[in-house]
C-alpha cells in the first residue's frame, strides 16, 4: 500500500512545490512516484525504511550529493532533496525511461522475454558504460558502497546503462549505513567492515561476469549440491563471500558450472575470447576474493572492453540470416561461432597512434572510448556485379581519403566510400590506412 | 543454418517458502478478524510479488496458506509463486484445530511434495496467525513437525490476535511453535491488541521475513539473525503507536507472559 496518495503535496527543501501525480514501484529501502515538480514531471524516491529515515548522516550526504555534478550523463542522479514530511523524506530525479530493464530482468527470461542483450556489442557497451561510469566515480572520490544488479537500467538493444539509487554514494571511506546486496557484497563488507572503491571492484566483477555470462559466477556444482538443498544465511555468506568459488577458477574447478543449472555459465563461456577469460579469472580468483588490493580496477576492465569492441566481428554469412555478432581478441575462427558459416572479417583501420579498428557489415565506428559512432561498415553492390564492404560517414564532418596513388577524394557526411587496402582515411584530429 | 539464437535460459534461482498458518476458527469473526485478514493477503501478496520479481534471482518467492478450523485446508495443493498466487476470500466457523494444520504444515515439508524446486531453497518461513486456545492434540503433532529439518530450519513467526489473545494454552502453543529450533536467535511473537493494526503487522512481517535474503544489509548493523531484525524491526516500526504490544522476550529465560 504506497504511503502517499496521488494528489498529495510536498515540498523541496528550498521551497518549491511538489505534487504526487501517482505510484510507480516499491524496492528495498522506499517507494518511487511519479510527481510534477514546477513543470516537470519527475520520479520521487520516498524512503520507508527507518534507518534512513532516522539517519542524520545519510540525510547530509543525499544533500551533499544533490548538490554536485553526476560523474557522467549515465547517472539517475539525485536532484534535489524534499522537506521532512508525513513522518519521512525523499528525493527527486530524472524518471526511468520504459525501455531499459533492471540487470536483475536479465536473468529471468522466463517473466522478462524482453530483457536479454541482442548482440555482444550491446553487452560490450552496456559493460564498458558501467566501467566508464565508475571509474569516473571513483577518480572523482566516491564509492557507490551497494553495487547490484538492482542500480543498473540497461537498454537490451543499444547496450545503453543509466546507473540509479545514487542515494547510496558515499564519500570514499565513509558509510553511510548501506552495506550491499546478498551474491554482490565483498566478503570484507559482509564482516562489517565499510564499503570502499575495493569493495566496488568486487561487486563490479560480478556485474560485468553476468553482462556477459548471465549465470552467477560463484555458482557451480558445489553451490547447487544436495549439501544446500536449503541454504542459509551462514552458508550463502561462505559460498558467496569468504569462500566464493569461480566456476572456472584456473586452480580450483571443484564448483564448474552445471549443463542443466548453469547453461548459460557454459553456452558464453565457450564463445569468450582467452583474454576476457583471463581477466575474470583474475578478477574472482580465490587471492582476488580475499585480498582487496588484487581486484581488477574499472579502468582496466574499461581498456580490455574497448579492444574487444574494436576487434568484434559483425556476420551475415547467409542472405537471410539476421546480422550477429561475435567477440574476437587477436586470432580469427574459421567459422562464425554463432552460426557456423564462413564470414566476411572485413577491414581494418589502422589509426595513426597505433590503434587498430575493425570494420564489418553493420558495425559502427566509435573513436577511441566514445560512445557516438561516426560511422558504419555497409555492404554495396558493385557496378560490375558482386559486393563490397564499404564505410558510411555518420559523423557531421566531412572526412578525406587519399588513395594508394595520392589522389584525394572528399566523403561528405550521409555518404560512404569503398573500403579497399592501403587507402588513406583522414578524419579530423587523426589519419588511419586500411588493412585486410 | 539459418536463425541463430544466442538467448539466455532463465537462471536458475533458490526458493523462498513462505507458509501462512490461519486459524479461522469461529471466534476469528469477532471484530472482524477474519474480515481483517482477507484485506490484509491479496496486498501480501502484491507486495511479495513486487520483492520477488525485483530480486528473483535471490530467491524466488512462493507461497502456500494453510487455514485452520474444523479441519486444515490449504488453498492450492501445493506452494505457488508469488505472481500466480491468488487469494480467495475465507470464512470462519468452527474449532481450533492447531494440529490438523500442523500435519498438514509437516506434509508439505519435505523435497517429494512442497518443497521439491530443483533450484534448491532458501530458509522457508512460517507465520502463524491465531487468536485462541488451540483444541487438544497439537502438541504432539507440533512435536512430529519439530522432526522435520526444513522445520527447523525455518523461520517461526507467531502472530496473536486480539484483546485478549493470551491465555496460558494459547501461549504454550505459540511459544513452543516460535521456537527458533536450528534457525537460532531470540524467537518472535507478536500480540496485536488493536486490529486495525493487523493488516500492517503482517504485510511488514511478510515483507521483512521475505527480504532477508535479498535485500541490501545495513554492514552497520551487521548480519544478526533473523529473529533479532523481525523483532527489532517491529518494534522500531510500530512500538511507538499505540496497540501492538511486541512482548519482551529474551529467549530462553523469561516466558513471555
Ligand atoms: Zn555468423
Amino acid at each position: 500500500m504506497p504511503r502517499l496518495k496521488p494528489g498529495t503535496r510536498l515540498a523541496m527543501s528550498d521551497g518549491r512545490p511538489l505534487v504526487v501525480l501517482g505510484f510507480i514501484a516499491s524496492g528495498g529501502q522506499g517507494e518511487v512516484y511519479k510527481v510534477r515538480l514546477e513543470n516537470r514531471i519527475m520520479a520521487l524516491k520516498w524512503y520507508t525504511e527507518r534507518n534512513i529515515i532516522d539517519n542524520n548522516g545519510f540525510l547530509a550526504t543525499l544533500r551533499y550529493n544533490c548538490a554536485q555534478e553526476p560523474p557522467s550523463a549515465a547517472f539517475i542522479w539525485p536532484e534535489g532533496v524534499t522537506k521532512r514530511m508525513y513522518g519521512s523524506y525523499g528525493y527527486v530525479m530524472r524518471l526511468r525511461p520504459e525501455t531499459y530493464f533492471d540487470l536483475g530482468k536479465f536473468f529471468c527470461i522466463d517473466r522478462y522475454p524482453e530483457a536479454y542483450f541482442r548482440s555482444w556489442l550491446a553487452k560490450l557497451t552496456a559493460a564498458l558504460k558501467i566501467c566508464d561510469g565508475f571509474s569516473r566515480l571513483h577518480i572523482d572520490g566516491f564509492s557507490y558502497q551497494d553495487l547490484n544488479d538492482g542500480n543498473f537500467l540497461i537498454h537490451p538493444v543499444t547496450g545503453d546503462v543509466l546507473i540509479c539509487d545514487n542515494d547510496n554514494i558515499a564519500m570514499d571511506g565513509y558509510n553511510n549505513g548501506i552495506g550491499g546486496k546478498p551474491h554482490y557484497m565483498a566478503p570484507e563488507v559482509m564482516s562489517g567492515k565499510i564499503p570502499n572503491t575495493e569493495s566496488d571492484r568486487f561487486s563490479l566483477a560480478i556485474v560485468l561476469y553476468r553482462i556477459f555470462m548471465v549465470d552467477h559466477p560463484f555458482e557451480g556444482r558445489t553451490t547447487c549440491s544436495s549439501r544446500y538443498v536449503c541454504m542459509t544465511p551462514a552458508e550463502e555468506a561462505s559460498l558467496f563471500g569468504k569462500d566464493a568459488v569461480f566456476c572456472y577458477d584456473r586452480i580450483d574447478a571443484s564448483n564448474r558450472p552445471d549443463e542443466r543449472r548453469h547453461p548459460n555459465s557454459v553456452k558464453y563461456w565457450a564463445q569468450l575470447p582467452e583474454s576476457i577469460r583471463d581477466m575474470f579469472c583474475r578478477a574472482l580468483s580465490r587471492q582476488a576474493v580475499r585480498q582487496p588490493s588484487l581486484r581488477v580496477k574499472a579502468s582496466e576492465w574499461k581498456r580490455l572492453l574497448l579492444r574487444l569492441r574494436a576487434e568484434l566481428v559483425t556476420c551475415r554469412a547467409l542472405a537471410e540470416d539476421p546480422l550477429h555478432d561475435f567477440l574476437v581478441d587477436g586470432r580469427l575462427p574459421a567459422v562464425c561461432p554463432a552460426c557456423g558459416e564462413m564470414y566476411d572479417s572485413g577491414f581494418k583501420l589502422r589509426f595513426a597512434n597505433g590503434s587498430e579498428y575493425r570494420v564489418t557489415e553493420g558495425k559502427p565506428l566509435f573513436f577511441a572510448d566514445s560512445f557516438v559512432p561516426v560511422g558504419y561498415g555497409r555492404r554495396i553492390s558493385l557496378p560490375g556485379g558482386g559486393e563490397a564492404l564499404a564505410l558510411e560517414n555518420s559523423s557531421r564532418v566531412p572526412w578525406n581519403i587519399v588513395s594508394p596513388k595520392g589522389s584525394v577524394m572528399c566523403v561528405e557526411p550521409g555518404t560512404m566510400f569503398q573500403l579497399v587496402p592501403d587507402i588513406e582515411i583522414i578524419f579530423p584530429g587523426i589519419r588511419a590506412k586500411v588493412h585486410v | 543454418m539459418a536463425l541463430i539464437d544466442n538467448r539466455p535460459r532463465r537462471c536458475s534461482c533458490r526458493r523462498m517458502n513462505m507458509f501462512y498458518l490461519i486459524d479461522t476458527s469461529g471466534s476469528m469473526n469477532y471484530n472482524g478478524c477474519i474480515d481483517s485478514v482477507n484485506a490484509a493477503m491479496p496486498e501480501i501478496v502484491d507486495i511479495l510479488t513486487d520483492i520477488s520479481s525485483s530480486n528473483r534471482d535471490q530467491g524466488e518467492i512462493y507461497l502456500s496458506c494453510i487455514t485452520f478450523g474444523n479441519d486444515a485446508r490449504m488453498l492450492y495443493d501445493r506452494p505457488v509463486a508469488a505472481p500466480d498466487f491468488r487469494w480467495a476470500n475465507v470464512r470462519a466457523g468452527g474449532l481450533t484445530n492447531l494440529e490438523a494444520a500442523f500435519r498438514m504444515l509437516e506434509s508439505q515439508m519435505h523435497r517429494s511434495s512442497g518443497l521439491n524446486s530443483e533450484d534448491g531453497h532458501l530458509r522457508p518461513a512460517v507465520i502463524l496467525m491465531t487468536d485462541g486456545d488451540p483444541d487438544d492434540g497439537w502438541e504432539s503433532a507440533l512435536e512430529k513437525l519439530q522432526q522435520n529439518r526444513w522445520f527447523r530450519e525455518a523461520y517461526k513467526i507467531a502472530i496473536a490476535i486480539g484483546a485478549n489473545a493470551g491465555t496460558k494454552m494459547m501461549k504454550r502453543a505459540l511459544t513452543k511453535f516460535a521456537e527458533p529450533l536450528d534457525a537460532g536467535g531470540p524467537m518472535t511473537i507478536i500480540n496485536i491488541s488493536d486490529l486495525t493494526r493487523l493488516h500492517e503487522v503482517v504485510r511488514f512481517v511478510s515483507s521483512t521475513v521475505s527480504r532477508l535474503g535479498s535485500q541490501s544489509t545495513g554492514a552497520a548493523r551487521g548480519v544478526g539473525s533473523v529473529g533479532e531484525e523481525i523483532n527489532n524491526a517491529v518494534r522500531r516500526e510500530f512500538n511507538p503507536v499505540d496497540g501492538v504490544d511486541i512482548p519482551p522476550i529474551s529467549g530462553d529465560d523469561r516466558p513471555w507472559w
